[in-house]
């Protein structure tokens, strides 16, 4: 039993940082692009119509791809980047670039509930580009960019969990070689449960900031 | 203070092109409060999207104060913002900052001192009746009180004009008399020209020294509010003010 309880432990961990890893870049990555996004679209504050177009079917694309594929396709970068494509060293670069085009579009999408009447009062007011997107975009949409990072998260722990296939380590991983190809049902059903009290944990804890975050 | 001169702005839709401002020439005096009356699209809303700069008139010209809007670089359009406020029907407060924020805003984007702002921030508070709510958020106060910091807001920065769009058509009663009180004590007490946009002739009835009646695009007329309401000329006039 000990041994399940650390290989459980390890998976969980190694889960986790992956998760973490890839969430923190695709973040530094796709709150820009988010931004680019609504900024340049033709309703925008800056409308930049090509710009946006190319970023849109960009992204587009990158969220159509199937992880999977996504993750083969990227292997000789990820090689370049990191030296390997596979463990977890090996999955942050694929996970990254499968989140960054998704969390492009929801920080557009969290940055556009605010109210365009309130944004052109916020430029008669005499603030630039700089200072709507710093001091008004981005705060007045924190509670729904909160949200975002949960299902970000969560998407990721998905995503991570598929990387088992590949040997891309962490929860997925084991819940393919002893679990499925050693037939340890218990381990299987051990993994699961943990996958589930994540995601659980993920969502109570974003949604409880975002609420927290949160003065309307 | 305010000097429109044969002002013109056309849109273009699919049925054609249609004047949005025809010719207009009007001006409002120092510490004058002017109303505007009209159907909607008239051309009430493209003034003032004239006025802060949203929009560009086709022809004409357009001074307010010192500033001549069609020769303005990048940062005369800064300074000049400075001299105008504005309030809307619909408030436009910053919903995840504080009342004290939101009145800061204007100060903090022209990087006026802590200090400083600390200073003006409670002397708005205190004329707009507001100080114990100063670190409350937008959603815990009511219609008026929110139209009060919106009107703080545009004070923050000591303007010249403060130009008003439908300030109290989304209040009650009571809630407008108060901010209509509130408007007359700025003006008298700053000296600040207001220009007045309400289809509640009341309102413009008790503030304005001057009004103006438009019909799309065109100036109907224009005079005392007291001779206008009184006597309206135009069709569109007696229309409006129920004299037809």
């Amino acid at each position: 039993m000990g041994g399940i309880e650390s290989i459980l432990l390890k998976g969980t961990i190694d889960t986790l940082i992956m998760v973490v890893i890839s969430l923190v870049i695709s973040y530094l990555a796709g709150v820009p692009l988010g931004v680019l996004l609504l900024i340049s679209k033709p309703s925008g504050l800056h409308s930049r119509k090509v710009l946006y177009q190319v970023l849109s079917r960009v992204i587009n694309i990158l969220r159509s791809l199937p992880f999977i594929i996504l993750l083969t396709i990227l292997i000789p970068f990820t090689r370049f980047i990191v030296g390997t494509s596979i463990g977890i060293v090996g999955m942050i670069v694929p996970l990254s670039i499968a989140a960054i085009p998704f969390v492009a579009r929801m920080v557009e999408q969290s940055l556009s509930e605010v109210e365009p009447e309130l944004i052109s009062s916020m430029k008669v007011i005499g603030a630039s580009t700089y200072q709507i997107i710093y001091k008004v975009y981005l705060p007045e949409a924190l509670p729904s960019l909160i949200r975002g990072v949960g299902i970000t998260a969560i998407a990721l722990i998905g995503y991570s969990a598929m990387a088992g296939a590949t040997g891309g380590g962490g929860l997925g991983d084991i819940a393919i070689r002893y679990g499925y190809y050693n037939y340890r049902m218990d381990i299987m059903i051990y993994t699961v449960i943990i996958l589930i009290i994540l995601v659980e944990l993920i969502q109570g804890i974003t949604n409880y900031v975002s609420k927290k975050t949160n003065h309307i | 203070m305010i000097r429109f001169n044969q002002v013109s702005k056309q849109y273009r839709n699919d049925d054609g092109v249609f004047y949005a401002l025809h010719d207009v020439t009007f001006q409002v005096e120092e510490g004058e409060i002017f109303g505007i009356i009209g159907m909607s699209g008239a051309g009430k809303t493209t003034i003032l999207k004239i006025i802060t700069g949203l929009e560009v008139p086709d022809s004409g010209s357009v001074m307010i104060g010192k500033y001549h809007l069609s020769t303005l670089c990048s940062k005369q359009w800064m300074e000049y913002r400075k001299s105008i406020g504005v309030i809307h029907q619909g408030y436009h407060l910053l919903m995840q900052r504080t009342v004290f924020q939101n009145i800061a805003f204007p100060l903090e984007i022209n990087h006026v001192s802590k200090e400083e702002t600390q200073r003006r921030v409670m002397e708005l508070l205190e004329i707009v009746g507001l100080v114990e709510k100063a670190h409350q958020y937008p959603a815990t106060l009511s219609g008026g009180q929110k139209q009060r910091v919106a009107i703080a807001r545009a004070l923050a920065t000591n303007p010249k004009v403060l130009l008003c769009d439908e300030p109290t058509s989304a209040l009650d009663l009571v809630t407008s008399k108060g901010i209509v009180s509130l408007l007359q004590l700025i003006r008298d007490r700053f000296g600040v020209s207001i220009v007045l946009i309400s289809h509640e002739l009341g309102i413009i009835r008790s503030l304005a020294s001057q009004v103006m009646i438009l019909d799309q695009g065109k100036i109907c007329e224009v005079g005392k509010t007291s001779d206008v309401f009184s006597n309206p000329i135009s069709l569109v006039g007696k229309h409006l003010l129920g004299r037809g």
